[in-house]
C-alpha cells in the first residue's frame, strides 16, 4: 500500500512544490487548503504524515494541529510544521501542541526529503509508478576510482550510446556528484585508500537519493577478502578485473531492472520482429526466452497478425539455440500467432543437422517474409 | 540634516535594509537557486539616486502586487511588486514550469506570488522577531494594478527597494511602526 502524505496549506504553490518534491517517490500526495479541509482529509484518507502550515484562512495550522492531538484516531499521525513562522516564542507555543519536525519557509526539496524521510519509509517510484527504462534511456554510470586508466577502460568498454561514464577519483567528488545528480548505478574500486569503499557505501546509504541506486564493487579476482567484505555490507554485486563488459552491461540491466527486450524484440508494420545477432551467449538466450510469452501476447493483444523469426545473421546454429526457436515456435502455436523463419543458407544447413529442426521451412530474406502474408 | 524616520525602533535604516536584502536573498537562493540584488533603496517621498528602468512609473504598464502584513508588538506591510513578465519567470522557477504554461494562468502566478511575499515577509519578520519585536503574519493577498502609490501612515517607517531579479526587477516597500 502506497504511503500517504498530507500536505495542509493555503498555498497552492507551496503544495505544488511539495508534490514536486517528491515526484520520484512512491507515495500519494494528499492536498488540504486550510484547517477544515485538513482535518476531513486526514480523517477520510489516515495519511502517513502531515505537512502542515500556520497562517491559514478558516482554520490555522495551530487549531488543526491541537483538534488531532485531541482526537484518539489522529493523535498517533506525525506532523512536520512548514512555515514561514520562525519567531521563537511561536515555535516554542506550536511545539508544545507536539510536532515531529520543524521546517522554516524558504526551504530546500533536499531538506524537506530528508526529514520526511527520518519518519517515513520513502521509496522511489516502483517500475510498475512510472515507465519502465529501456536501454534507449540514458543512464548514468558514476565509477569511484582512483586508478584513471581504469576509469578511461570502463568509459571506452560501456558500449551502450545512451549511458555515460562519469569517472571520480575521491570520496567527497562522488557525494558532490550524487547531491547535483542522481546516478543509475555506482561503481566503488573496493581498494579505494583507508576503507573509502565501505565509507562511501555507508553515505551513500544513508542518503534518500541514494538509498536504493545500485552499488558495485570493483576489485581484482584475487582479492576474496574485500570482495567477501564488500557483499557483507551490502554491495549490490561484484565486478572483477579484467572487466567482462558483457558481464557488467548484463549486471546493470539486472539491477537497473532494464527493458532489454528491445535488443531482440521489435514491432514493425503488422508483425512481430524476433532477432537473433551474429552470436548470442546462453545469458542473451536466457533473455529472450523470458520475454518471448510476454512478447507473443503483445502482439496478439494489438491484432498483430504474425511474427518473424529472423536468424539468418547468426554465425553458426547449437542445439541450445534450435531448443530456443522451438520454444519461441510453441508460444505461438500456443496464443494462435503466425510464425515465419528467415535464414542464411549457412543456417538452413545446420539446422538439418538437428531432429527437431530438420524439417523447417525458412525464407531467405526479410523481403520474402514480409511480402508472404 | 534630517532626523532619520526609523518608526520608532531602536535600529537604523541600515540595519533595516541589510535585514530585508538578507530576507530577499536567502528566498530566491533557496528556492529558486539564483541570486537578487539590491540595486536601490530610499524613504518613500524622497528621489532615489536612480531607478531600474522595468519599475519606471512613466511605463504606465501592469503590475502584479502581493501584500502581507504583521501584527503584534510591531505591526505593518509588506508590498512587493513585479511587471508581468517578471512574474511569470519567478512563477516558472519558484514552480519548477515552464513560461509557456504559466502564460495567462493569472492564479498559478498569482499564488506562486503571494507565496513569495510570505516567504521573503516571514523571513524578515523572524528577523524582528529575534530582536524582541515578536509579531505574527497576516495571509497574503494579490492584486494587478498600473500607476498604483502606496499612501504613506503618519510616523511610520517607510522604505522602498528595488532588487536585480532575473534580468529584470522586483520593487519592494515596507512601511512598519511599533505596534501593541
Amino acid at each position: 500500500m502506497r504511503l500517504k502524505v498530507l500536505t495542509t496549506d493555503d498555498s497552492k504553490a507551496v503544495r505544488m512544490i511539495v508534490r514536486k518534491a517528491f515526484r520520484n517517490f512512491d507515495i500519494e500526495i494528499l492536498e488540504a487548503g486550510n484547517g477544515v479541509e485538513g482535518l476531513a482529509v486526514a480523517s477520510k484518507e489516515g495519511p502517513d504524515i502531515i505537512l502542515l502550515d500556520v497562517t491559514m484562512p478558516v482554520m490555522d495550522g495551530v487549531e488543526m494541529l491541537t483538534k488531532l492531538k485531541a482526537d484518539a484516531l489522529l493523535k498517533p499521525i506525525p506532523v512536520v510544521m512548514l512555515t514561514a513562522e520562525a519567531g521563537k516564542e511561536n515555535v516554542i507555543k506550536i511545539a508544545k501542541l507536539g510536532i515531529r519536525d520543524y521546517i522554516v519557509k524558504p526551504f530546500k526539496e533536499e531538506v524537506l526529503i530528508d526529514k520526511v524521510s527520518r519518519i517515513i519509509d520513502l521509496k522511489p517510484l516502483s517500475p510498475d509508478g512510472a515507465r519502465k527504462k529501456s536501454m534507449k534511456d540514458e543512464c548514468i554510470f558514476l565509477v569511484v576510482e582512483d586508478k584513471p586508466a581504469i576509469i578511461k577502460q570502463i568509459t571506452e568498454g560501456i558500449t551502450n550510446p545512451n549511458w555515460k561514464v562519469q569517472g571520480v577519483a575521491t570520496i567527497g567528488e562522488a557525494t558532490d556528484f550524487c547531491a547535483k545528480t542522481v546516478p543509475d548505478v555506482i561503481i566503488i574500486s573496493l581498494s579505494l585508500p583507508d576503507d573509502g569503499a565501505a565509507t562511501l557505501f555507508k553515505m551513500l546509504r544513508s542518503q534518500v537519493k541514494t538509498k536504493f541506486v545500485p552499488i558495485f564493487g570493483l576489485s581484482v579476482k584475487t582479492a576474496t577478502q574485500e570482495q567477501q567484505n564488500a557483499q557483507q555490507l551490502g554491495f549490490s554485486t561484484i565486478i572483477t578485473k579484467p572487466i567482462d563488459f558483457e558481464e557488467v552491461e548484463a549486471k546493470a540491466c539486472k539491477a537497473m531492472n532494464l527493458d532489454t527486450s528491445e535488443r531482440y524484440f521489435v514491432f514493425d508494420e503488422d508483425y512481430l520482429l524476433v532477432k537473433l545477432p551474429k552470436t548470442i551467449s546462453q545469458n542473451g538466450m536466457n533473455e529472450v526466452s523470458a520475454f518471448l510469452k510476454q512478447k507473443v501476447s503483445e502482439a496478439v493483444d494489438n491484432g498483430f497478425p504474425r511474427m518473424i523469426i529472423d536468424v539468418h545473421e547468426l554465425q553458426s546454429v547449437n542445439v541450445n539455440i534450435v531448443k530456443l526457436l522451438v520454444q519461441a515456435m510453441q508460444v505461438c502455436q500456443e496464443l494462435s500467432l503466425k510464425y515465419q523463419l528467415v535464414g542464411s543458407p549457412q543456417v538452413i544447413a545446420e539446422c538439418k543437422n538437428f531432429e527437431e529442426s530438420r524439417d523447417w521451412t525458412f525464407f531467405e530474406s526479410m523481403e520474402k517474409a514480409k511480402a508472404t502474408k | 540634516m534630517a532626523e532619520e524616520n526609523t518608526g520608532g525602533f531602536p535600529f537604523g535604516t541600515a540595519d533595516i535594509d541589510v535585514m530585508v536584502a538578507d530576507s530577499v536573498a536567502k528566498v530566491y537562493d533557496t528556492m529558486m537557486n539564483t541570486k537578487s540584488t539590491l540595486y536601490v533603496a530610499y524613504d518613500n517621498g524622497k528621489t532615489p539616486e536612480k531607478t531600474h528602468p522595468r519599475l519606471n512609473a512613466q511605463n504606465d504598464q501592469m503590475m502584479v502586487v502581493g501584500m502581507i502584513g504583521f501584527l503584534g508588538s510591531i505591526k505593518g506591510v509588506i508590498y512587493i511588486y513585479v511587471d508581468e513578465p517578471t512574474s511569470i519567470a519567478i512563477s516558472g522557477a519558484f514552480l519548477g514550469m515552464d513560461k509557456a504554461e504559466l502564460k495567462n494562468n493569472h492564479e498559478t502566478i498569482n499564488d506562486a506570488l503571494g507565496e513569495l511575499s510570505n516567504m521573503i515577509s516571514g523571513t524578515f519578520k523572524n528577523q524582528i522577531c529575534d530582536k524582541g519585536y515578536n509579531c505574527r503574519l497576516t495571509i497574503p493577498s494579490i492584486l494587478r494594478a498600473n500607476n498604483f502609490t502606496i499612501e504613506p501612515l503618519p510616523g511610520a517607517l517607510h522604505r522602498m527597494y528595488q532588487f536585480e531579479v532575473f534580468d529584470s526587477a522586483m520593487g519592494l516597500e515596507l512601511v512598519m511602526m511599533e505596534g501593541d
